[in-house]
Protein backbone atom coordinates (compact mmCIF):
# COMPACT_ATOMS: atom_id res chain seq x y z
CA UNK A 1 0.00 0.00 0.00
CA UNK A 2 2.57 2.42 -0.89
CA UNK A 3 0.69 5.72 -1.68
CA UNK A 4 2.76 7.97 -3.98
CA UNK A 5 3.70 10.96 -1.94
CA UNK A 6 1.18 13.78 -1.52
CA UNK A 7 2.43 16.97 -1.89
CA UNK A 8 2.17 18.77 1.57
CA UNK A 9 -0.64 21.68 1.07
CA UNK A 10 -3.07 18.66 -0.44
CA UNK A 11 -2.65 16.67 2.65
CA UNK A 12 -5.69 16.27 5.52
CA UNK A 13 -4.60 17.70 8.69
CA UNK A 14 -4.94 14.36 10.32
CA UNK A 15 -1.93 13.03 8.16
CA UNK A 16 -0.04 16.17 8.83
CA UNK A 17 3.36 15.25 10.88
CA UNK A 18 3.69 17.79 14.27
CA UNK A 19 6.80 18.74 12.86
CA UNK A 20 5.56 19.85 9.50
CA UNK A 21 2.46 21.88 10.90
CA UNK A 22 3.61 25.01 10.60
CA UNK A 23 5.04 24.86 7.13
CA UNK A 24 1.21 23.10 6.30
CA UNK A 25 -0.30 25.76 7.91
CA UNK A 26 1.18 28.72 6.09
CA UNK A 27 0.56 26.86 3.16
CA UNK A 28 -3.53 26.90 3.51
CA UNK A 29 -5.24 29.57 1.90
CA UNK A 30 -6.60 32.09 3.91
CA UNK A 31 -7.63 34.58 0.80
CA UNK A 32 -11.57 35.75 1.44
CA UNK A 33 -12.30 33.30 -0.95
CA UNK A 34 -10.37 30.49 1.01
CA UNK A 35 -12.06 31.11 3.90
CA UNK A 36 -15.49 31.26 2.84
CA UNK A 37 -14.99 28.13 1.13
CA UNK A 38 -13.49 26.71 4.07
CA UNK A 39 -16.54 27.88 6.10
CA UNK A 40 -18.70 26.10 3.72
CA UNK A 41 -16.68 23.16 4.06
CA UNK A 42 -17.01 22.69 7.36
CA UNK A 43 -20.88 23.79 7.42
CA UNK A 44 -21.48 20.72 4.81
CA UNK A 45 -19.30 18.22 6.49
CA UNK A 46 -21.12 18.67 9.86
CA UNK A 47 -24.66 19.04 8.38
CA UNK A 48 -23.84 15.95 6.29
CA UNK A 49 -23.07 13.97 9.33
CA UNK A 50 -25.28 15.10 11.78
CA UNK A 51 -28.07 16.90 10.73
CA UNK A 52 -29.33 15.59 6.92
CA UNK A 53 -29.36 11.97 7.52
CA UNK A 54 -33.32 10.01 7.94
CA UNK A 55 -33.31 9.33 11.95
CA UNK A 56 -31.35 12.27 13.28
CA UNK A 57 -30.76 12.43 17.15
CA UNK A 58 -30.30 15.09 19.77
CA UNK A 59 -26.57 14.95 19.40
CA UNK A 60 -26.89 17.14 16.25
CA UNK A 61 -27.99 20.25 17.91
CA UNK A 62 -26.87 19.80 21.42
CA UNK A 63 -23.42 19.86 19.75
CA UNK A 64 -23.90 23.06 18.23
CA UNK A 65 -25.61 24.58 21.43
CA UNK A 66 -23.21 23.45 23.98
CA UNK A 67 -20.67 24.70 21.85
CA UNK A 68 -22.42 28.31 21.99
CA UNK A 69 -22.25 27.73 25.23
CA UNK A 70 -18.86 27.31 25.66
CA UNK A 71 -17.77 29.84 23.48
CA UNK A 72 -20.09 32.65 24.98
CA UNK A 73 -18.55 31.28 28.20
CA UNK A 74 -15.10 32.12 27.43
CA UNK A 75 -15.79 35.43 25.98
CA UNK A 76 -17.50 36.59 29.70
CA UNK A 77 -14.76 35.11 31.12
CA UNK A 78 -12.99 38.53 31.86
CA UNK A 79 -16.24 40.06 33.70
CA UNK A 80 -16.81 36.53 35.92
CA UNK A 81 -13.00 36.37 36.50
CA UNK A 82 -13.09 39.24 39.24
CA UNK A 83 -12.33 38.41 43.00
CA UNK A 84 -15.21 38.40 45.22
CA UNK A 85 -13.29 40.11 47.84
CA UNK A 86 -13.79 39.24 52.12
CA UNK A 87 -17.25 40.32 52.89
CA UNK A 88 -17.25 42.88 55.44
CA UNK A 89 -20.05 43.35 56.95
CA UNK A 90 -19.82 46.71 55.63
CA UNK A 91 -18.68 45.97 52.48
CA UNK A 92 -21.65 43.52 51.90
CA UNK A 93 -24.50 45.89 49.82
CA UNK A 94 -21.62 46.89 47.64
CA UNK A 95 -20.69 43.40 46.68
CA UNK A 96 -24.66 42.78 46.28
CA UNK A 97 -25.42 44.12 43.26
CA UNK A 98 -21.72 43.61 41.48
CA UNK A 99 -22.06 40.96 39.30
CA UNK A 100 -18.57 41.12 38.22
CA UNK A 101 -17.06 39.85 41.47
CA UNK A 102 -17.62 35.63 40.97
CA UNK A 103 -14.53 34.40 41.67
CA UNK A 104 -14.07 32.71 45.59
CA UNK A 105 -10.48 33.26 45.63
CA UNK A 106 -7.96 35.60 43.86
CA UNK A 107 -5.28 32.56 44.13
CA UNK A 108 -5.64 29.10 43.05
CA UNK B 1 -34.98 14.67 15.28
CA UNK B 2 -34.17 17.47 13.16
CA UNK B 3 -33.93 15.90 10.45
CA UNK B 4 -37.30 14.79 10.20
CA UNK B 5 -38.24 17.74 9.95
CA UNK B 6 -35.71 18.67 7.33
CA UNK B 7 -37.79 15.64 5.21
CA UNK B 8 -41.02 17.10 5.43
CA UNK B 9 -39.36 19.57 3.04
CA UNK B 10 -39.04 16.44 0.42
CA UNK B 11 -42.73 15.98 -0.53
CA UNK B 12 -42.52 19.63 -1.95
CA UNK B 13 -39.66 17.95 -4.35
CA UNK B 14 -41.97 15.40 -5.79
CA UNK B 15 -45.02 17.78 -6.10
CA UNK B 16 -42.63 19.29 -8.88
CA UNK B 17 -41.99 15.85 -10.03
CA UNK B 18 -42.63 14.57 -13.68
CA UNK B 19 -45.92 17.13 -14.47
CA UNK B 20 -48.39 15.52 -16.30
CA UNK B 21 -49.14 18.43 -18.22
CA UNK B 22 -46.47 17.60 -20.74
CA UNK B 23 -48.98 16.17 -22.78
CA UNK B 24 -48.19 17.63 -25.93
CA UNK B 25 -44.65 16.39 -26.11
CA UNK B 26 -46.29 12.24 -25.90
CA UNK B 27 -47.89 12.55 -29.63
CA UNK B 28 -44.78 11.26 -31.28
CA UNK B 29 -44.04 7.71 -30.24
CA UNK B 30 -40.90 7.53 -28.95
CA UNK B 31 -39.00 5.03 -26.50
CA UNK B 32 -38.71 6.40 -22.83
CA UNK B 33 -36.02 6.13 -20.56
CA UNK B 34 -33.53 5.45 -22.67
CA UNK B 35 -31.24 8.35 -23.06
CA UNK B 36 -29.02 9.08 -19.90
CA UNK B 37 -30.18 11.10 -16.59
CA UNK B 38 -29.38 14.42 -16.54
CA UNK B 39 -29.95 14.92 -13.10
CA UNK B 40 -29.75 11.67 -11.38
CA UNK B 41 -32.22 11.08 -8.52
CA UNK B 42 -30.69 12.19 -5.40
CA UNK B 43 -29.13 9.47 -3.49
CA UNK B 44 -30.38 8.23 -0.17
CA UNK B 45 -30.03 9.61 3.33
CA UNK B 46 -28.23 7.78 5.42
CA UNK B 47 -30.00 6.19 7.89
CA UNK B 48 -28.32 7.57 10.82
CA UNK B 49 -25.79 10.61 11.96
CA UNK B 50 -22.68 10.47 13.38
CA UNK B 51 -22.76 8.87 16.79
CA UNK B 52 -22.81 11.10 19.13
CA UNK B 53 -22.25 10.03 23.20
CA UNK B 54 -23.96 11.60 26.36
CA UNK B 55 -25.70 13.74 22.78
CA UNK B 56 -22.13 15.90 23.70
CA UNK B 57 -18.91 14.24 22.30
CA UNK B 58 -18.61 12.73 18.60
CA UNK B 59 -17.74 8.78 19.15
CA UNK B 60 -14.61 9.77 16.79
CA UNK B 61 -12.65 11.17 20.12
CA UNK B 62 -13.44 7.69 21.90
CA UNK B 63 -12.40 5.61 18.75
CA UNK B 64 -9.34 8.05 18.98
CA UNK B 65 -8.67 7.57 22.22
CA UNK B 66 -9.36 3.72 22.70
CA UNK B 67 -5.97 2.00 21.38
CA UNK B 68 -3.55 4.12 24.28
CA UNK B 69 -6.29 4.90 27.11
CA UNK B 70 -8.78 2.05 26.65
CA UNK B 71 -12.24 2.40 27.38
CA UNK B 72 -12.38 4.97 30.58
CA UNK B 73 -9.41 7.10 29.11
CA UNK B 74 -11.89 9.91 28.10
CA UNK B 75 -14.22 9.49 30.85
CA UNK B 76 -10.49 10.10 33.07
CA UNK B 77 -9.67 12.96 30.88
CA UNK B 78 -13.23 14.56 31.11
CA UNK B 79 -12.57 14.10 34.86
CA UNK B 80 -8.67 15.66 35.50
CA UNK B 81 -10.00 18.82 32.96
CA UNK B 82 -13.41 19.41 35.22
CA UNK B 83 -11.30 19.25 38.13
CA UNK B 84 -8.85 20.94 36.61
CA UNK B 85 -10.92 23.60 35.74
CA UNK B 86 -12.59 24.14 39.08
CA UNK B 87 -9.85 24.01 41.53
CA UNK B 88 -8.16 26.83 38.90
CA UNK B 89 -11.39 28.80 38.72
CA UNK B 90 -11.59 28.48 35.25
CA UNK B 91 -14.41 27.74 35.14
CA UNK B 92 -16.51 29.91 38.15
CA UNK B 93 -19.51 28.17 40.37
CA UNK B 94 -21.83 31.32 40.66
CA UNK B 95 -25.59 31.70 40.61
CA UNK B 96 -25.27 30.70 36.39
CA UNK B 97 -23.98 27.76 37.41
CA UNK B 98 -27.60 26.44 39.44
CA UNK B 99 -29.48 27.76 37.20
CA UNK B 100 -27.37 25.92 34.31
CA UNK B 101 -28.03 22.68 36.17
CA UNK B 102 -31.47 23.05 36.92
CA UNK B 103 -32.16 23.98 32.94
CA UNK B 104 -30.09 20.45 32.28
CA UNK B 105 -31.62 18.41 34.60
CA UNK B 106 -35.50 19.40 33.71
CA UNK B 107 -33.64 19.62 29.53
CA UNK B 108 -32.41 15.85 30.04
CA UNK B 109 -35.49 14.49 31.63
CA UNK B 110 -37.85 15.97 29.20
CA UNK B 111 -35.62 14.21 26.65
CA UNK B 112 -35.39 10.89 28.71
CA UNK B 113 -38.82 10.66 28.88
CA UNK B 114 -40.30 11.96 25.45
CA UNK B 115 -37.89 11.90 22.95
CA UNK B 116 -38.67 8.48 22.02
CA UNK B 117 -42.83 9.43 21.11
CA UNK B 118 -41.74 12.61 19.54
CA UNK B 119 -39.31 10.83 16.85
CA UNK B 120 -41.78 8.60 16.45
CA UNK B 121 -44.25 10.87 15.82
CA UNK B 122 -42.49 12.68 13.35
CA UNK B 123 -41.51 9.73 11.18
CA UNK B 124 -45.11 8.87 11.14
CA UNK B 125 -46.01 12.76 9.74
CA UNK B 126 -43.08 12.20 7.11
CA UNK B 127 -44.25 8.54 5.86
CA UNK B 128 -47.79 9.36 5.33
CA UNK B 129 -47.07 12.32 3.18
CA UNK B 130 -44.90 10.84 0.97
CA UNK B 131 -47.39 7.47 0.56
CA UNK B 132 -49.83 10.66 -0.12
CA UNK B 133 -48.03 12.03 -3.01
CA UNK B 134 -46.77 8.71 -4.61
CA UNK B 135 -50.16 7.82 -5.01
CA UNK B 136 -50.92 11.07 -6.24
CA UNK B 137 -49.03 11.40 -8.69
CA UNK B 138 -49.33 8.10 -9.61
CA UNK B 139 -52.80 8.25 -10.69
CA UNK B 140 -52.11 11.50 -12.29
CA UNK B 141 -49.71 9.66 -14.70
CA UNK B 142 -52.18 7.56 -15.35
CA UNK B 143 -54.79 9.74 -16.25
CA UNK B 144 -52.36 11.04 -18.62
CA UNK B 145 -51.98 7.97 -20.18
CA UNK B 146 -55.59 7.35 -20.31
CA UNK B 147 -55.86 10.75 -22.22
CA UNK B 148 -53.41 9.64 -24.89
CA UNK B 149 -54.81 6.38 -25.32
CA UNK B 150 -58.62 8.46 -25.96
CA UNK B 151 -57.35 10.74 -28.04
CA UNK B 152 -55.64 8.33 -30.52
CA UNK B 153 -58.95 6.46 -30.61
CA UNK B 154 -60.85 9.32 -31.10
CA UNK B 155 -58.49 10.22 -33.70
CA UNK B 156 -59.11 7.02 -35.66
CA UNK B 157 -63.15 7.22 -34.84
CA UNK B 158 -63.44 10.67 -36.67
CA UNK B 159 -61.04 9.08 -39.53
CA UNK B 160 -63.72 6.78 -40.23
CA UNK B 161 -66.40 8.78 -39.37
CA UNK B 162 -65.10 11.18 -42.09
CA UNK B 163 -64.78 8.98 -44.75
CA UNK B 164 -67.38 7.22 -44.17
CA UNK B 165 -69.44 10.40 -44.98
CA UNK B 166 -66.79 11.39 -47.63
CA UNK B 167 -68.08 8.11 -49.51
CA UNK B 168 -71.42 8.83 -48.72
CA UNK B 169 -71.70 12.30 -50.04
CA UNK B 170 -69.54 11.27 -53.26
CA UNK B 171 -72.18 8.63 -54.02
CA UNK B 172 -75.47 10.81 -53.63
CA UNK B 173 -73.51 13.61 -56.15
CA UNK B 174 -72.90 10.78 -58.56
CA UNK B 175 -76.13 9.07 -58.69
CA UNK B 176 -78.25 12.80 -59.05
CA UNK B 177 -75.82 13.68 -61.36
CA UNK B 178 -76.13 10.64 -63.62
CA UNK B 179 -80.17 10.57 -62.60
CA UNK B 180 -80.66 14.30 -64.14
CA UNK B 181 -78.81 13.56 -67.08
CA UNK B 182 -80.71 10.51 -67.98
CA UNK B 183 -83.90 12.83 -67.50
CA UNK B 184 -84.27 14.98 -71.13
CA UNK B 185 -83.07 18.61 -71.24
CA UNK B 186 -86.06 19.88 -71.94
CA UNK B 187 -87.35 18.20 -68.89
CA UNK B 188 -85.53 19.97 -66.71
CA UNK B 189 -86.74 23.34 -67.39
CA UNK B 190 -89.45 24.37 -64.84
CA UNK B 191 -91.32 27.18 -65.79
CA UNK B 192 -92.31 29.38 -62.98
CA UNK B 193 -93.61 32.96 -64.36
CA UNK B 194 -95.80 34.37 -61.76
CA UNK B 195 -97.95 37.48 -63.24
CA UNK B 196 -98.21 40.28 -61.12
CA UNK B 197 -99.53 43.73 -61.40
CA UNK B 198 -97.49 46.90 -60.43
CA UNK B 199 -100.16 47.60 -57.81
CA UNK B 200 -99.55 44.00 -55.78
CA UNK B 201 -96.25 45.55 -55.39
CA UNK B 202 -95.65 46.88 -52.21
CA UNK B 203 -92.99 48.98 -50.84
CA UNK B 204 -90.24 46.76 -49.27
CA UNK B 205 -90.47 47.25 -45.94
CA UNK B 206 -87.01 48.00 -45.25
CA UNK B 207 -86.28 49.02 -41.79
CA UNK B 208 -84.19 51.67 -41.05
CA UNK B 209 -81.27 51.07 -39.19
CA UNK B 210 -80.73 54.47 -37.91
CA UNK B 211 -84.06 56.76 -37.12
CA UNK B 212 -84.36 60.12 -37.84
CA UNK B 213 -83.67 61.13 -34.03
CA UNK B 214 -80.40 59.40 -33.90
CA UNK B 215 -78.94 60.86 -36.86
CA UNK B 216 -79.46 64.20 -35.36
CA UNK B 217 -77.78 63.56 -31.80
CA UNK B 218 -74.68 61.30 -33.78
CA UNK B 219 -74.27 64.46 -36.10
CA UNK B 220 -74.55 66.76 -33.16
CA UNK B 221 -71.91 64.83 -31.37
CA UNK B 222 -69.53 65.00 -34.30
CA UNK B 223 -69.71 68.74 -34.78
CA UNK B 224 -69.40 69.25 -31.30
CA UNK B 225 -66.20 67.15 -30.85
CA UNK B 226 -64.91 69.09 -33.82
CA UNK B 227 -65.39 72.04 -32.54
CA UNK B 228 -64.03 71.12 -29.26
CA UNK B 229 -60.91 69.78 -30.60
CA UNK B 230 -60.42 73.09 -32.93
CA UNK B 231 -60.95 74.99 -29.43
CA UNK B 232 -58.38 73.44 -27.39
CA UNK B 233 -55.54 72.94 -30.28
CA UNK B 234 -56.68 77.26 -30.67
CA UNK B 235 -56.33 77.27 -26.63
CA UNK B 236 -52.82 75.68 -26.80
CA UNK B 237 -51.45 77.43 -29.90
CA UNK B 238 -52.12 80.43 -28.17
CA UNK B 239 -50.29 80.07 -24.89
CA UNK B 240 -47.61 78.66 -27.11
CA UNK B 241 -47.67 82.19 -28.65
CA UNK B 242 -48.00 83.69 -25.05
CA UNK B 243 -45.08 82.28 -24.01
CA UNK B 244 -42.94 82.93 -27.11
CA UNK B 245 -43.91 86.51 -27.04
CA UNK B 246 -41.00 87.77 -24.10
CA UNK B 247 -38.54 85.72 -25.84
CA UNK B 248 -39.03 87.65 -28.98
CA UNK B 249 -38.84 90.92 -27.72
CA UNK B 250 -34.82 90.42 -27.23
CA UNK B 251 -34.54 90.55 -30.59
CA UNK B 252 -35.90 93.91 -30.52
CA UNK B 253 -32.30 94.80 -28.63
CA UNK B 254 -30.28 94.13 -31.25
CA UNK B 255 -27.77 97.00 -32.14
CA UNK B 256 -28.55 98.72 -35.64
CA UNK B 257 -25.60 99.45 -38.41
CA UNK B 258 -25.85 101.53 -41.07
CA UNK B 259 -27.84 100.98 -43.90
CA UNK B 260 -25.15 99.18 -46.59
CA UNK B 261 -24.27 96.98 -43.94
CA UNK B 262 -27.71 96.46 -42.84
CA UNK B 263 -29.34 95.67 -46.78
CA UNK B 264 -25.58 93.07 -47.13
CA UNK B 265 -26.53 91.25 -43.46
CA UNK B 266 -29.98 91.32 -44.21
CA UNK B 267 -29.50 89.63 -47.66
CA UNK B 268 -26.79 87.11 -45.95
CA UNK B 269 -29.35 86.15 -42.99
CA UNK B 270 -32.33 85.68 -45.34
CA UNK B 271 -30.15 83.32 -47.16
CA UNK B 272 -28.92 81.74 -44.07
CA UNK B 273 -32.46 81.86 -42.98
CA UNK B 274 -33.84 80.18 -46.26
CA UNK B 275 -31.19 77.30 -45.85
CA UNK B 276 -31.58 77.12 -42.10
CA UNK B 277 -35.75 76.14 -43.11
CA UNK B 278 -34.88 74.04 -45.53
CA UNK B 279 -32.08 71.53 -43.90
CA UNK B 280 -34.55 72.04 -40.63
CA UNK B 281 -37.55 70.62 -43.16
CA UNK B 282 -35.06 68.26 -44.66
CA UNK B 283 -33.76 66.97 -41.05
CA UNK B 284 -37.68 66.60 -39.65
CA UNK B 285 -38.86 64.56 -42.92
CA UNK B 286 -35.60 62.29 -42.94
CA UNK B 287 -35.35 61.41 -38.93
CA UNK B 288 -37.68 59.05 -37.10
CA UNK B 289 -41.10 60.37 -35.61
CA UNK B 290 -39.09 60.32 -32.05
CA UNK B 291 -36.35 62.15 -33.02
CA UNK B 292 -38.54 64.96 -35.09
CA UNK B 293 -37.71 68.29 -34.48
CA UNK B 294 -39.84 69.84 -31.91
CA UNK B 295 -42.69 71.75 -32.45
CA UNK B 296 -41.35 74.96 -30.46
CA UNK B 297 -38.64 74.88 -32.98
CA UNK B 298 -40.01 75.13 -35.85
CA UNK B 299 -42.89 77.42 -34.89
CA UNK B 300 -39.86 79.32 -33.83
CA UNK B 301 -38.39 79.74 -36.83
CA UNK B 302 -40.96 80.03 -38.90
CA UNK B 303 -41.76 83.10 -36.40
CA UNK B 304 -38.67 84.76 -37.51
CA UNK B 305 -38.77 83.89 -41.17
CA UNK B 306 -42.03 86.14 -41.18
CA UNK B 307 -41.04 88.76 -39.00
CA UNK B 308 -38.45 88.75 -41.81
CA UNK B 309 -40.98 88.40 -44.56
CA UNK B 310 -42.61 90.82 -42.96
CA UNK B 311 -39.66 93.33 -42.79
CA UNK B 312 -39.93 93.61 -38.94
CA UNK B 313 -36.18 92.62 -38.58
CA UNK B 314 -35.16 95.78 -40.91
CA UNK B 315 -31.78 96.74 -38.94
CA UNK B 316 -32.14 94.04 -37.15
CA UNK B 317 -29.88 90.76 -37.88
CA UNK B 318 -30.51 87.63 -37.04
CA UNK B 319 -27.29 86.43 -35.88
CA UNK B 320 -26.56 83.19 -35.04
CA UNK B 321 -25.84 83.37 -31.65
CA UNK B 322 -28.96 85.11 -31.09
CA UNK B 323 -31.48 82.47 -32.68
CA UNK B 324 -29.68 79.74 -30.96
CA UNK B 325 -29.81 81.88 -27.61
CA UNK B 326 -33.62 81.86 -28.28
CA UNK B 327 -33.90 78.32 -29.35
CA UNK B 328 -32.07 77.15 -26.69
CA UNK B 329 -34.17 79.49 -23.85
CA UNK B 330 -37.56 77.97 -24.93
CA UNK B 331 -38.08 75.67 -22.31
CA UNK B 332 -38.46 72.29 -23.91
CA UNK B 333 -36.15 72.12 -26.47
CA UNK B 334 -34.04 69.64 -25.45
CA UNK B 335 -31.09 68.97 -27.77
CA UNK B 336 -32.62 70.83 -30.32
CA UNK B 337 -29.91 73.61 -30.04
CA UNK B 338 -27.51 70.45 -31.02
CA UNK B 339 -30.24 70.19 -34.19
CA UNK B 340 -29.73 73.77 -35.12
CA UNK B 341 -25.73 73.45 -34.68
CA UNK B 342 -26.00 70.63 -37.18
CA UNK B 343 -28.51 72.40 -39.64
CA UNK B 344 -26.01 75.50 -39.42
CA UNK B 345 -22.76 73.66 -40.33
CA UNK B 346 -24.59 72.44 -43.01
CA UNK B 347 -25.41 75.93 -44.18
CA UNK B 348 -23.11 78.28 -45.95
CA UNK B 349 -21.62 80.24 -43.51
CA UNK B 350 -22.77 83.96 -45.12
CA UNK B 351 -24.49 84.90 -42.06
CA UNK B 352 -21.37 86.38 -40.65
CA UNK B 353 -20.11 84.43 -37.94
Amino acid sequence: MAQPPVPLKDMKLMDVKLGQLPSWLAMRDYTPGGIVGAVRRGYDRYYNKYINVRKGGLGGISMLLASYVVISYIWSYSHISVVIFACDLSKINLVYFDTEHDRHRRYH
Amino acid sequence: MLSRLVLRAAPAALRSLAPPATVGVLHVTRPLHTTQQRSAPLPPLPEKGGEVRHGLIPEEFFQFLYPKTGVTGPYMLGTGLLLYLLSKEIYVINHETVAAACILTVIIYGVKKYGADVAAFADKLNENNIAMLLETNYRERLLTVYNEVKKRLDYQVAMQNLKRQKEQDHMIQWVEKNVVQSITPQQTTVHTMVSTTVADMKPPEVKCWIDNHEILYMSLAFISGILSAVLAFAIIHLCRKKCRRPHQTLQEELPTQTVTEESEKNRQSWQFLQELFEKISHYSSKCAAAERFPLEVLVLVSSIKTNFDNGNLQGKVPMYGKVQYKLSSSRRVGGSDLWVKRCFEGCTDSSGL
